[in-house]
C-alpha cells in the first residue's frame, strides 16, 4: 500500500469538514435526545446528569473549535491568499469541505501545474527562436560565416563579438534543459556582459564575488535556466544605462547550509519607495501578475515582466519559500536577491513544493 | 564551509493593532554577523521585535531561524524564539543580583539550593570573556545603564540566544560606554553570536557592522555592506532629517538668547542629593541645555529635585528666583522617554487630554465651556479640526507626541525637563521631536534635555553640561 493511500485510510472520512460537522451534530443530537428521555423517565434527575452534560458540551466545543473552526479559518485564509495571487491552491484537510471541493482544488492545481506555467514562462523567457521558427543551425552558421569574414578582413573585435553572440544564442536557444548549474548561468551572464561592453565600453563594470572556499559547491548547484541573465539585463538597461559615469554591477554568490543566495547589485538610478513596494508586491503574487500580463499582452499592451517571470519559475520549481526580492533606493542603486535551495542534483528537486516543508 | 543562516524573514506581512506594521519585509542574517538596522521613520520596529521573539500570526510570509521554519502565514509558530532583545527598559529583575539574573532566571535552571559564591565563580569567566567587571552580588537596580546592558548581553549569551537584538544603545549610554559596549558585541560576534543593532546613526554603524539595512515604512529598502561606498548614501540617510540636520542658524540662536537671557528661570546652586554632588546650573528663559553623560539613577534624582518632590540635602533649587521648598506644580514639566505611551489617557479625547494640565493657569477650564471652545479654536489653527473628539488611543504615535508637547505649550511652565527625547524613534520622528522642542523654546520656556548620548540633541541646544559622578 502506498504511503499516500495509507494516509487516506488513516484519516478516513473525518478529513472533510462537512463530515466532521455532520458527526458533531449527530452525536450532539443523539446525546441530547438520550439525556432528555432519561430525564423524563427518571425521577428525580440523577446527580451525575448535569456533570455529564457539561462534559459533553465542553468536548463538543473543543471539537468544534479545533477540528472545525480553526481548519476552516485556515482554509479560508489560504483561499484568500490564492485570490490575491500569493499562493497556489492546495488540497488538504484544512481546505477540503467535501470530497467534491477537494477534487475541485486538485483540478485547479493541475490547471496551474508547473508544466503549463513553466511552458508559459519559458515562452516569455525568450525562447524566441522556437516561437519564430528560426532554425538555430542556420543562425549559428550565419554567425560563424560573419566571424570568418571578420577575421579575414582583420576585424578581430567584430569576430569576437560575433563569437560571443553565437555562444549566447547557443545557450539561450539550443540548451533545452530547465535546470542548469550556477556556473553555466554565470558564464552566460559574463558572455552577455561581454556583448554589452561593446556598447557601453568603460561605462560598465562587472564584478563577481564569491568565497573561494565555497566556489565549487556554489557553482555545482542547480537553478532554472535564464535566471540571472534577465536580472543582469535589467540592471544594465534600467539601472546603469541612464546613469552618468561608470556603472558598477556586482554579482555576489553566497551559500548557507540550505540555500544559495545570489545578489545582483547595481549603483544605478534606483527606484522610489512606491515603485519598489509595487515591485515586491508583484513578486509576492507573481502567478497572478503573470496571468494579468498575459491578458494585457493579448490586448497589445506591453510591459516589463522579466523579474516576475524568473520569480515565478523559481517558485514553481522549488516552492513558495524561494524566489526574488528587490531592495532599492532612488539615486543609490538596486539589489535583486535570488534565493534558491542548495541542490546539486535535479532528482533532489521535488515536484510538489508548495510550501509544505 | 557554507555559513549558517541565523535568521531569514521572507516577504513577511504583519498586521497588528493600528494597521499594517510590516509589509513585504525580507531580511536575512548569517551566524556571527552584526547587522545594523537604520529605521528611517521608526515604523515597524516594535513589530519586528515581536516577530523575532514571539512568532505572532502572519498575514503572509515565512520566518526561519537557524534554517528551520518557525513561523509562516500557513502555520503559526507556537514557541518563543531564542531571541534576546535589549531595549531602554530593563529586562532584569531589579531585586535580584547580577548572578541570579544571569543563572537563576535562565530556562532550564534546575537547582533547588542556590549558592551565591558558586554562581559568582561561574559568572567570572563570562565577565572576563565580555571584558566587563561587575560584582556578581550587585543588585540589578543598582546597575548603571551600561552595566545593565552588559549584564543583559551576558545573560543572552549564557542562555545561548540565537540572536541578540539591541535597540538604540547610543541613547542610553555615554559615548565612552558605547565604545566599550561595541567592543563587547564585537567579541560576541566573533564567537558566533548574531547581533541585530538598531540605530538611527548610520555613520556609527559603518565601523561596527558587517551589513547595514535601511528600513522605511515597515520594509527593508536597501542593504549595504560595510565596505560599500555608494554615492547617495549620505543623501538617503539625511533626507529623512531635512530641516533637522542643519543646525539652527546662529543669528536666530543669538536673538533668542538676547530676548530671554535677562530672566533666570531655573537655578541649581551647589545642589547635593544622592549621587548628585554640588551641581551648579542656571537657565534663562528660552535657553536649552543638554545634560549629557548621565545615568538613569541620576536622572531619577534630578527629576525629583527639579519637580520639588525632594528637597536637596545641600544647596538649593530656585524657580524664578524663589527657592523651591515643595512640589513645583505646573511651573515645571517633565517629559519622560516615549511620552506618548505614558503621559496621555488613551480612553479620553484629544481635547480632554489637551486641557489636563491647565487647571492652574485657567481655574474654570472644566466648568466653563466657552473657554474650552475658544481653546479649541485656537488649537485648531495648528491641528486638524476633526481630531479634538477622537480618543487618544486612535491617534498615531506622532499625533500623540504632538499632543503632549501642545499640552505643555498651553501649560506654559517655566522650565521643562525632557528625558531622552530621541530614544527609540526613527530619523523622521527625531526631526519631529526636535521641532516640538524648538516650539517650547520659542515660547520662552527653558528646556533641559537629559540624554546619555548627544548626537541628536546637539542640534538644538545652546549649552552642554557634561555630567560626571563625583566621589563624595
Amino acid at each position: 500500500m502506498s504511503g499516500k493511500r495509507g494516509k487516506q485510510v488513516k484519516n478516513g472520512c473525518m478529513r472533510y469538514l462537512s463530515n466532521r460537522m455532520f458527526m458533531l451534530l449527530t452525536v450532539y443530537m443523539a446525546l441530547t435526545g438520550a439525556v432528555s428521555l432519561s430525564a423524563l423517565v427518571t425521577d428525580p434527575v440523577p446527580g451525575w446528569l448535569p456533570v455529564f452534560m457539561l462534559t459533553v458540551l465542553a468536548a463538543g466545543i473543543f471539537y468544534l473549535v479545533f477540528r472545525v473552526i480553526i481548519p476552516y479559518r485556515r482554509g479560508e485564509n489560504r483561499l484568500h491568499l490564492y485570490m490575491e495571487g500569493l499562493t497556489i491552491p492546495r488540497a488538504d484537510s484544512a481546505t477540503a469541505m467535501t470530497p467534491e471541493t477537494e477534487e475541485l482544488m486538485k483540478q485547479m492545481r493541475e490547471m496551474m501545474s508547473s508544466k503549463q506555467v513553466l511552458s508559459l514562462s519559458k515562452r516569455q523567457a525568450q525562447y524566441l527562436a522556437l516561437q519564430n521558427q528560426i532554425n538555430p543551425h542556420f543562425l549559428y552558421n550565419t554567425l560563424e560565416s560573419i566571424r570568418s569574414e571578420a577575421l579575414i578582413g582583420g576585424l578581430s573585435d567584430v569576430a569576437d563579438m560575433t563569437e560571443a553572440l553565437a555562444t549566447f544564442f547557443r545557450y539561450t536557444i539550443s540548451k533545452v534543459e530547465n535546470l542548469v548549474s550556477v556556473e553555466e548561468e554565470l558564464r552566460n551572464c559574463q558572455t552577455y556582459f561581454y556583448i554589452q561592453k561593446y556598447r557601453f565600453g568603460d561605462r560598465l563594470e562587472l564584478t563577481v564575488e564569491c568565497d573561494p572556499v565555497d566556489r565549487d559547491g556554489i557553482y555545482a548547484c542547480r537553478l532554472p535556466k535564464l535566471t540571472m541573465q534577465p536580472i543582469l539585463e535589467n540592471s544594465i538597461i534600467h539601472g546603469t544605462e541612464m546613469k552618468l559615469g561608470t556603472g558598477h554591477i556586482v554579482i555576489s554568490l553566497e551559500r548557507t547550509d540550505s540555500r544559495i543566495n545570489i545578489r545582483i547589485s547595481d549603483d544605478g538610478t534606483g527606484m522610489d519607495t512606491q515603485t519598489l513596494q509595487k515591485m515586491n508586491d508583484d513578486l509576492a503574487r507573481s502567478g497572478k501578475v503573470l496571468l494579468e500580463h498575459e491578458e494585457a499582452d493579448n490586448k497589445g499592451e506591453k510591459g516589463g515582466i522579466a523579474l516576475i517571470n524568473v520569480n515565478n519559475r523559481i517558485r514553481l520549481l522549488f516552492g513558495e519559500q524561494y524566489g526574488l526580492h528587490v531592495d532599492s533606493v532612488k539615486g543609490v542603486g538596486t539589489d535583486v536577491e535570488i534565493s534558491i535551495p542548495a541542490v546539486t542534483s535535479d532528482r533532489d528537486i521535488r515536484n510538489d513544493k508548495n510550501g509544505d516543508k | 564551509m557554507p555559513v549558517s543562516e541565523t535568521l531569514r524573514i521572507e516577504h513577511a506581512g504583519f498586521i497588528s493593532t493600528g494597521g499594517v506594521k510590516l509589509d513585504n519585509f525580507s531580511m536575512s542574517m548569517l551566524k556571527g554577523e552584526i547587522m545594523g538596522l537604520v529605521p528611517v521613520d521608526g515604523y515597524g520596529i516594535d513589530a519586528l521585535f515581536e516577530l523575532l521573539q514571539s512568532n505572532p500570526p502572519l498575514n503572509y510570509g515565512y520566518v526561519y531561524m537557524r534554517e528551520k521554519i518557525v513561523n509562516s502565514w500557513d502555520r503559526r509558530g507556537n514557541k518563543m524564539n531564542r531571541v534576546s532583545i535589549i531595549r531602554g527598559r530593563s529586562a532584569l529583575a531589579g531585586k535580584l543580583t547580577v548572578a541570579d539574573n544571569v543563572f537563576v532566571l535562565r530556562h532550564g535552571f534546575r537547582k533547588y539550593v542556590i549558592r551565591p559564591e558558586q554562581l559568582a565563580k561561574q559568572l567570572q569567566p563570562f565577565m572576563d570573556e565580555a571584558g566587563v567587571d561587575i560584582p556578581a552580588d550587585k543588585y540589578a537596580d543598582e546597575l548603571s545603564e551600561y552595566e545593565r546592558i552588559a549584564v543583559e548581553i551576558i545573560k543572552a549569551a549564557v542562555a545561548g540566544s540565537w540572536l541578540i537584538a539591541i535597540d538604540e544603545p547610543e541613547a542610553l549610554v555615554s559615548a565612552a560606554d558605547l565604545r566599550r559596549l561595541n567592543d563587547m558585541l564585537g567579541r560576541y560576534s566573533a564567537q558566533g553570536f548574531t547581533i541585530l543593532y538598531v540605530s538611527s546613526h548610520y555613520e556609527d554603524l559603518v565601523s561596527l557592522c558587517d551589513r547595514i539595512a535601511i528600513m522605511e515604512n515597515g520594509q527593508v529598502i536597501k542593504v549595504f555592506k560595510a565596505g560599500d561606498r555608494l554615492p547617495g548614501i549620505n543623501g538617503l540617510i539625511t533626507n529623512g532629517m531635512r530641516g533637522y540636520g542643519p543646525e539652527m542658524p546662529e543669528r536666530i540662536r543669538i536673538a533668542r538668547r538676547e530676548a530671554y537671557s535677562v530672566r533666570k528661570v531655573l537655578a541649581f546652586e551647589n545642589v547635593s542629593e544622592g549621587r548628585i554632588y554640588r551641581m551648579n546650573m542656571e537657565l534663562a528663559a528660552g535657553q536649552c541645555v543638554l545634560i549629557n553623560n548621565i545615568d538613569r539613577r541620576e536622572i531619577a534624582c534630578l527629576e525629583s529635585l527639579i519637580s520639588g518632590r525632594i528637597i536637596p540635602e545641600g544647596g538649593a533649587v530656585s524657580i524664578d528666583g524663589v527657592r523651591l521648598e515643595g512640589p513645583a506644580g505646573r511651573k515645571i514639566a517633565v517629559i519622560p522617554p516615549e511620552p506618548e505611551n505614558t503621559l496621555l489617557y488613551p480612553d479620553m479625547s484629544y481635547m480632554d487630554n489637551l486641557c489636563m494640565t491647565l487647571d492652574e493657569r485657567i481655574k474654570d477650564i472644566w466648568r466653563n465651556r466657552s473657554i474650552r471652545k475658544s481653546l479649541r479654536q485656537e488649537a485648531g489653527k495648528t491641528a486638524a479640526p476633526d481630531i479634538f473628539d477622537v480618543p487618544v488611543s486612535q491617534l498615531s504615535a506622532e499625533e500623540k507626541k504632538e499632543l503632549v508637547y501642545k499640552r505643555i505649550l498651553l501649560q506654559r511652565p517655566q522650565a521643562v525637563m525632557v528625558i531622552q527625547p530621541f530614544r527609540a524613534s526613527g530619523i523622521t520622528s527625531r526631526r519631529h521631536t526636535a521641532d516640538l522642542i524648538r516650539q517650547l523654546l520659542d515660547k520662552g520656556t527653558a528646556v533641559i534635555i537629559v540624554s546619555a548620548g548627544m548626537n541628536d540633541a546637539i542640534m538644538i541646544t545652546d549649552d552642554i553640561v557634561q555630567y560626571a559622578v563625583s566621589l563624595q
